[in-house]
């Protein structure tokens, strides 16, 4: 079985990464508009740039604005928690 | 508020998987009725007016599409969860063309389906949220 998260190992450290990527505008801040729940395809995590294995719960997210990302669900509940956050400056 | 939910599936084994997933949360859910068609839902849907449909994607008769996409007229702010045991892109894209919020592999349903169900009504909160901020003159925006 993979691990809960399948990426990053030390939670502080994969919401710290993952937080960069959102102030870096390299992930989205904004919220799907539609999201596909299932088994890893074998695509990286865009969120830890880790394989998301087959016993892994995959998140594919569609976004308002066009493309769709791949995340582990563990990376995609950080990602929801911590965007709305990232609004500073 | 629980959320109100009817669920529809041609198959009687996953209307059962779904509703005992739902009975762990009742605090936070209320199951209102489930059908076993498309047809036979959307008459539920109507009559019962959920907060969230959960159904299957292939039915015979009115499909999961189908049937998305009428209810997504008639009733725009019923959130709708589809599933499937089939999983190859043509389904995901034939999912979100219909409008659905959220698609989830009947593979994984036990581990998915109740974060899924939190995911579609954090959204919805989110969203009634920006929207009360926007009318209330709170966004970033109308501040400057």
């Amino acid at each position: 079985m993979g691990s809960p998260v399948g990426c990053m190992s030390e939670p502080a450290g994969r919401v710290h990464g993952i937080r960069q990527k959102i102030l870096a505008g390299h992930l989205p801040k904004e919220n799907c508009r539609m999201t596909w729940y299932g088994p890893g395809t074998g695509g990286v995590c865009v969120a830890c740039e880790q394989p998301i294995a087959a016993d892994d719960v995959e998140v594919e997210c569609d976004l308002p604005t066009g493309g769709t990302i791949r995340l582990h669900r563990g990376c995609y509940d950080i990602w929801v928690a911590e965007w709305p956050t990232c609004d500073v400056g | 508020m629980p959320v109100t939910i009817v669920v529809i599936d041609d198959s009687e084994e996953y209307r059962l998987i779904v509703r005992g997933l739902l009975r762990s949360v009742h605090d936070v859910t209320t199951f209102v009725g489930d059908a076993a068609s498309g047809a036979e839902g959307l008459a539920l849907v109507r009559r019962e007016r959920p907060d969230m449909v959960i159904t299957d994607l292939v039915m015979p008769g009115l499909d999961g599409v189908e049937l998305t996409r009428r209810i997504r007229l008639e009733l725009p702010k019923t959130k709708i969860i589809l599933m499937s045991a089939d999983i190859e892109d043509a389904y995901r894209l034939m999912a979100s063309d219909s409008g659905a919020d959220a698609f989830v592999s009947k593979q994984m349903i036990t581990r998915t389906l109740l974060p899924v169900i939190g995911d579609v009504v954090r959204r919805e909160a989110e969203a009634l949220d920006r929207e009360a901020k926007k009318l209330l003159g709170l966004s970033p925006a109308r501040k400057k």
